[in-house]
């Protein structure tokens, strides 16, 4: 395998990358391009992204990891006040494909090294958005990884209102079966317990009971939802991947999946029991990157065969 | 949504021998060529930094753009340099700082700056203790208490135990026992050793810098410790500074304000005398 840092214009701007080419190329003609995990920079949440190139390449396929503009190494500077402006903005822009022309710059670069006729996007979480974003009508995308995509806009989730029913049923099931403790009845009276949220979820419980529930979550990231019906229409592979201790698989297996449901054999799903969003343990790790491997592998091997 | 800055840097990515592997390292000049003085960027560890990593960028930059050569790497087993990181300790930090700090002396002709920030501090520290090769250092918000700071490393894989299984199986002392042991522990998917959390448990920080003979400049968010205030050689300072090592609530596209300060200090006697 050859590891080297490479550069690519993107509108005027210079995007930093480093590309993984196997020694042995294989015949498929297909390479992955993996995408910024929000703000963090191409290496990834503990190098996995790096950890995953180093998959796939000794597979016979070759990968760019790169920093869209404002991440990483790369050019580019958001605009925004001087004093910062909220994450959830950043994220925001992010989840509603800000990075789309980076990562078309990003495919483009990837064919002209290694000669790639189809490319795969993966990216997890800000990252699965774009690759979703910018891969659904590319003709030279054929499938799309998606890690931990979250589903709705996070500037828009604010506060106990917003949290799934699902799950303030099971966390205040949780927190009165402690609220029994003594210890729980001394922070009560000493004022120590946190009054507002526990006024807001008795509010939300309550509320939950007489509210008719709106068909779609006013909060869904609706251009998300508009490639995703794209990406099926053009019919790229696509493959969605959660861990089951994360918040944002419940808001995509009770808000999104639903919407879906008609067409829920054109894709598939997988979870990871007990990982968390970041997939900390070495365990979660090693069934997400066989999942993840094994899917490449699939895709190339129909490749080579087409 | 995006806008230029800093078009009078050129930047030159580069490998560098390390202690175990090529390391990654992006070398930022200004386009004029006038190049007054070199700066080395020992960024803080782990997931921090992963957070901090756009901020250092940035700063490499506004260094460069005011005319320092600035050298930005990633130690062994940590962003783009080769490497496990569970094969890393604090001797091999030390080894690539020194590579680091070479690799530019060689390119600009004159010894560099150190800037250390977090970790990258207390490595710098030991590194300027292991040889003269570093001398005047800038410190941002440095680890002075490696002790404290492994056990806030612990205190991460105990939530996570919290999250993932209900309860906490190992608390801190069996986490340390275990890594004794041979088992690696995961800290936001960094994986600690024995070796290295008993180094961090032994380190010194505040003797290192006491018996500095290089000019230091201390930055920190909250109060600068006691000690070191009134040193000689030791300027502290206390700036207000969002956390830019860890995961912000408030996205700041522009360089800590620390670097203000840093840059005021560098045009001073001991910038001219590098």
């Amino acid at each position: 395998m050859v590891t080297r840092v490479v550069s690519f214009d993107c509108e005027g701007y210079r995007l930093y990358g480093t590309l993984h080419t196997p020694r042995q190329p294989s015949s498929s003609g297909s390479g992955v391009v993996v995408l910024n995990q929000g703000p963090l920079d191409r290496s990834g949440a503990h190098r996995m992204s790096i950890k995953l190139a180093q998959r796939w390449t000794a597979s016979g396929v070759p990968v760019l990891r790169f920093d869209a503009r404002g991440a990483g190494e790369s050019e580019g500077t958001w605009t925004e006040p001087a004093e910062g402006s909220p994450i959830r903005l950043l994220y925001k822009n992010i989840e509603e494909g800000a990075w789309v022309p980076d990562t078309h710059a990003a495919v483009r670069f990837l064919q002209s090294e290694t000669g790639v006729q189809r490319v795969l996007l993966s990216g997890l979480c800000g990252g699965a958005a774009t690759a979703l974003h910018a891969g659904a009508t590319h003709p030279s995308v054929s499938g799309i990884l998606m890690v931990g995509m979250p589903v709705r806009l996070q500037a828009e989730v604010r506060g106990v209102k917003d949290i799934l029913d699902s799950h303030l049923r099971t966390e205040s099931q949780r927190y009165f079966q402690r609220a029994l403790s003594l210890d729980a009845w001394k922070r009560f009276f000493s004022m120590e317990s946190d009054y507002r949220t526990m006024l807001a979820v008795l509010a939300k419980r309550a509320e939950a009971l007489y509210r008719r529930k709106p068909a779609q979550d006013p909060s869904l990231n609706r251009i998300l939802m508009t490639h995703l019906r794209d990406a099926l229409r053009a019919r790229k592979r696509l493959l969605f991947v959660y861990p089951e201790n994360d918040y944002l698989w419940a808001e995509f297996r009770e808000l999104f999946l639903p919407l879906f449901a008609n067409v829920a054999d054109q894709f598939t799903v997988r979870t990871i029991a007990q990982a968390n969003h970041t997939f900390t343990e070495p365990e979660w790790q090693r069934d997400l990157y066989e999942i993840l491997t094994a899917w490449v592998r699939a895709e190339y091997q129909q490749a080579g065969a087409a | 949504m995006f806008t230029r800055q800093h078009d009078g840097v050129v930047e030159e990515p580069l490998r560098l021998e390390g202690a175990a592997g090529s390391l990654h390292a992006m070398l930022h000049l200004p386009r004029s060529g006038a190049v007054r003085g070199g700066v080395v960027v020992a960024a803080p560890d782990g997931e921090e930094r992963a957070w901090a990593e756009r901020s250092l960028v940035v700063t490499a930059r506004g260094l460069a753009d005011q005319g320092f050569a600035v050298l930005r790497f990633d130690f062994g087993g940590q962003g783009e340099s080769d490497g496990d990181y569970e094969r890393t300790t604090m001797a091999t930090r030390i080894a690539d700082l020194r590579a680091a700090v070479e690799a530019l002396r060689q390119r600009i002709g004159r010894s560099p700056l150190v800037l250390g920030v977090r970790l990258g501090g207390a490595v710098t520290l030991a590194a300027a203790a292991a040889g003269d090769d570093v001398h005047d250092v800038v410190l941002w918000e440095p680890t002075l208490a490696p002790g404290q700071y492994v056990h806030q490393l612990l205190r991460v894989n105990v939530s996570t135990q919290m999250v993932a299984h209900g309860q906490v199986l190992k608390d801190r002392d069996r986490l340390i026992a275990d890594a004794r042991g041979g088992a690696l522990i995961s800290v936001n998917g960094y994986n600690l050793t024995g070796a290295f959390i008993d180094e961090l448990l032994t380190l010194d920080v505040l003797s290192t810098l006491r018996a500095r003979t290089g000019r230091t400049l201390v930055l920190a968010n909250g109060p600068v410790n006691s000690e070191l205030a009134g040193q000689p050689g030791v300027d502290t300072e206390r700036i207000s500074c969002p956390p830019f090592w860890t995961e912000p609530k408030l996205h700041v596209a522009s360089p800590p304000p620390f670097l203000t300060r840093t840059i005021a200090w560098l045009s001073g006697p001991v910038g001219r005398a590098a």
